[in-house]
């Protein structure tokens, strides 16, 4: 039975490889991976060698730090019969469930095959924490820690259901975690030390761990280290295998919880999380008319229900600064809440470009309803972009208004008021709108060109790989609209001249200079749609996706 | 010139033929199955059909109007129901047969919606989210949908997947009341006593070729020569173990 277990549980692994390695053929995630791990080196790799390497100066192999390793151990170890959970069991896919609960097996043998089964995410995350935090110098020292702290959490899983079949609960837990780690605290401040014969009677089996992990630890140490870290599985194995727990009904449940909080996340990501169900529709839909209406009508109704949230946390935030500018009047106080109404009038496109994604990023789950749709492709993009855009415009005249009304009342602009007239708050207007619709084009732009990035089943690549599409994707994004902008910078310059040499002190002055700039954004924008129309039009989401949408 | 034509249907992925070289075509009122075993290419011919997806080569047109060229005329006369309905999770069921009332232009669709919602005992379920829906009545709103813009050619795929025994009945009805008043309908199923009772003609494909097309009585006579009455199951049973056969 155990051979067979084993045997599942390397093809399982050997297929997740060959799958993940599969996937790299696609140069879309090969460049993706490429930048993920980049990413990771620059930012996170390089600084953390770096510090290790200062650590290493800092304090060598020294007994101080195999102590401030074994210290943390201790905590660890001790922290985990807190943890909430004590149900019982292991977590398994629900296949696994059907297939081993249902076979002849004995808990030990699910035990094996949940640890076998986890020996390649043992190895990645040794194979990460091997080169980030000690420059891949003791790997195998990181596969023994994290393999002997997996059979331990293992066992703690049992132990605290056991507990709390004992009555036992979380809170008796805690308290008890909290007295151990109190009581030493207190000893070694009552000691004035950590140096003490009982510390070191307590830190002795957690220092196994620091000489399994630290550099420089003769070789002699760290084999009694591996050996020690193997007995510590076992035991742990053994323990977690006997227990008087109710196994599989705990097993079922974890199972059941994990496969409820990946439904949850799915939801949120496809639109199916409805905050606000029975708010009602923004207008009634008339009966004839512009098709493209009930596209805007339908996606203005996603924003209210699904999409309030982000809005009404960036209102909240301006609500706050509203009250707070009465309830604070002094002047300094006042030219501080002017410059955080404006910080929240240049967040508004910003962030709402993100978080009001009630457009093709939320549809193109849907993208097989939307192609029988009798509209022409770019109609149809056009009117999927209008709500966000109409949504983001009216919070940005919002929150413009409320700004320029406080800045011109209340005297606390100093510099700002002179630019607070009704003419610049029309001409930032004008000019914000396009720029916004700018950055949604950009968005849904991405999800039609790269929709398997935005669709990623649970068995598709993570980690690297998902942080380099990220990372692309926000680079292309920044490079696009960087792009788009310069032909409007451009004709910004000749237009500002010309108005000023015919219109200078005219009340149109500004308007005359900004709106050439405005209609060049507007005609890149009309080309955006007429394109992605275009390429909508010909989108096989058979092909397009990596899997089929049913 | 028939409501749905296809003429020379290819379609591949990479170097896959999904579908290859499949001809035919529905007159007003005829109701044709399509049938085939599973991964025969029915669910990508419906969708080439549906202009879901480009097909290859080869043309479709719907009342006279080629899918590839003249899109948005020949969708606004189709109606397409996948097998599994895929709603707008947050509209409720009234707001679905709204949008898409606006949306194909029928006039009075407030008006129209109604009788829709009878047939489908969705009257009491008109403020409902399709996640407060069970399968079938998801099935069903999105058949009513379908419906409400009184297309001329319908293309069901896996009608019956969901529903109860009345509601199998009442979607029996619905489906030959609609050929009956003229729509030209293309009909995908596993149930093959299913298609015996409701459609005129079949088109059995496998591997993405057809073969064999034409009215049912004329296939099972075929089929029978010689050897008694058949079903259409028995006959689909004998003509695709005989492509096997033969390969």
């Amino acid at each position: 039975m155990t051979g067979a277990l084993a045997y599942i549980a390397l093809v399982s692994a050997k297929n997740r490889l060959l799958l993940a390695v599969r996937k790299l053929r696609n140069p879309r995630y090969l460049i993706s991976a490429a930048a993920g791990f980049a990413y990771f080196y620059l930012f996170l790799g390089r600084g953390m060698g770096r510090n290790s390497t200062q650590f290493q100066r800092m304090f060598g192999t020294s007994e101080l730090a195999v102590n401030i390793t074994a210290g943390i151990m201790f905590v660890i170890l001790v922290a985990v019969l807190a943890w909430p959970s004590s149900r019982g069991g292991v977590e398994l896919s629900e296949a696994e469930i059907q297939f081993l609960f249902a076979g002849p097996l004995r808990r030990r043998d699910v035990l094996l095959y949940k640890f076998l089964r986890s020996q390649l995410q043992i190895a990645f995350s040794s194979a990460i924490a091997a080169f980030f935090a000690v420059r891949s110098r003791n790997f195998v020292g990181m596969w023994f820690i994290f393999g002997s702290l997996s059979l331990y959490m293992m066992m703690m899983e049992q132990v605290r259901a056991r507990l709390r079949a004992l009555h036992i609960g979380f809170t008796v837990r805690l308290l008890t975690v909290l007295a151990i780690l109190g009581g030493v605290s207190w000893m070694a401040k009552e000691a004035g030390t950590f140096n003490t014969p009982w510390m070191h009677a307590l830190l002795y089996f957690p220092r196994f761990f620091a000489l399994a992990a630290l550099p420089g630890i003769p070789l002699q140490s760290r084999l009694a280290a591996y050996a020690v870290l193997t007995l510590f599985g076992f035991v742990s194995f053994i323990v977690a295998a006997t227990v008087d727990v109710n196994f599989r009904e705990g097993s079922i449940e974890l199972t059941q919880r994990k496969a409820n909080a990946i439904a949850r996340s799915r939801s949120q990501q496809s639109g199916q999380w409805i905050a606000f169900k029975r708010l009602p529709p923004p207008f009634r839909l008339a009966e004839t008319g512009a098709p493209e209406i009930a596209i805007i009508w339908k996606n203005l109704i996603a924003s209210l229900r699904i999409g309030m949230m982000p809005i009404l946390v960036l209102c909240g935030g301006m609500a706050f600064v509203v009250g707070e500018s009465f309830l604070i009047p002094e002047e300094a106080a006042a030219k501080v809440t002017a410059m955080m109404m404006l910080f929240l009038c240049a967040l508004v496109p910003l962030v709402g470009a993100n978080a009001i994604g009630m457009d093709l990023r939320l549809d193109i789950q849907r993208i097989d309803a939307l192609k029988t749709f009798p509209l022409q492709g770019e109609r149809l993009v056009a009117a999927e972009l209008a709500a966000p855009v109409i949504v983001i415009g009216l919070l940005e005249l919002l929150f413009m208004t409320i700004t320029a009304v406080f800045l011109n009342t209340r005297g606390a602009g100093g510099p700002f008021t002179r630019y607070v007239t009704a003419q610049h708050l029309v001409i930032a207007f004008i000019f914000i709108i396009p720029l916004c619709a700018m950055l949604i084009t950009l968005r849904n732009a991405g999800m039609l060109l790269f929709p398997a990035w935005a669709l990623r089943s649970k068995e598709e690549p993570r980690g690297a790989v998902v942080v380099g599409q990220r990372l692309v994707m926000a680079i292309v994004n920044l490079i696009v609209l960087a792009i788009s902008v310069i032909p409007a910078a451009i004709v910004f310059i000749p237009a500002f001249f010309i108005a000023n040499r015919f219109f200078a002190g005219s009340p149109g002055f500004l308007a005359i200079a900004t709106i050439p700039s405005v209609a060049v954004i507007v005609a890149e924008l009309w080309l955006a749609v007429k394109l992605m129309g275009s390429y909508f039009e010909g989108f096989d989401a058979t092909t397009e996706l990596d899997r089929v949408l049913s | 010139m028939h409501p749905i034509e296809v003429v020379s249907l290819s379609k591949s992925y990479g170097d896959f033929a999904a579908v290859r070289e499949l001809s035919f075509s529905v007159k007003e009122g005829e109701i044709l199955g399509l049938v085939g075993p599973n991964g025969a290419g029915k669910t990508t011919t419906l969708r080439a059909i549906a202009g879901i997806h480009p097909p290859s080569s080869g043309q479709i047109r719907i009342s006279g109007f080629d899918v590839r060229e003249d899109g948005v005329e020949a969708k606004r006369r189709l109606a397409f129901f996948p097998d599994e309905p895929r709603l707008f999770d947050y509209l409720s069921v009234e707001e679905h047969l709204q949008f898409i009332g606006r949306l194909y232009g029928t006039r009075d669709f407030r008006a129209g919606m109604e009788p829709l919602l009878a047939e489908f005992d969705l009257q009491d379920k008109r403020k409902a989210m399709p996640a407060e829906l069970s399968r079938g009545m998801k099935q069903k709103l999105m058949i009513a949908c379908g419906f409400l813009h009184q297309p001329s050619v319908m293309i069901f795929d896996e009608p019956l997947t969901g529903l109860d025994p009345l509601g199998i009945r009442r979607m029996k009805e619905s489906i030959s009341n609609r050929a009956k008043a003229g729509a030209s309908i293309i009909l995908s199923s596993h149930l093959l006593h299913l298609v015996e009772e409701l459609c005129d003609s079949v088109l059995v494909i496998q591997n993405g070729a057809s073969v064999a097309y034409g009215p049912i009585e004329e296939l099972k006579w075929r089929i029978a020569q010689g050897r008694g009455d058949v079903s259409l199951e028995e006959a689909f049973l004998r003509i695709t173990n005989d492509e096997v056969a033969a390969k």
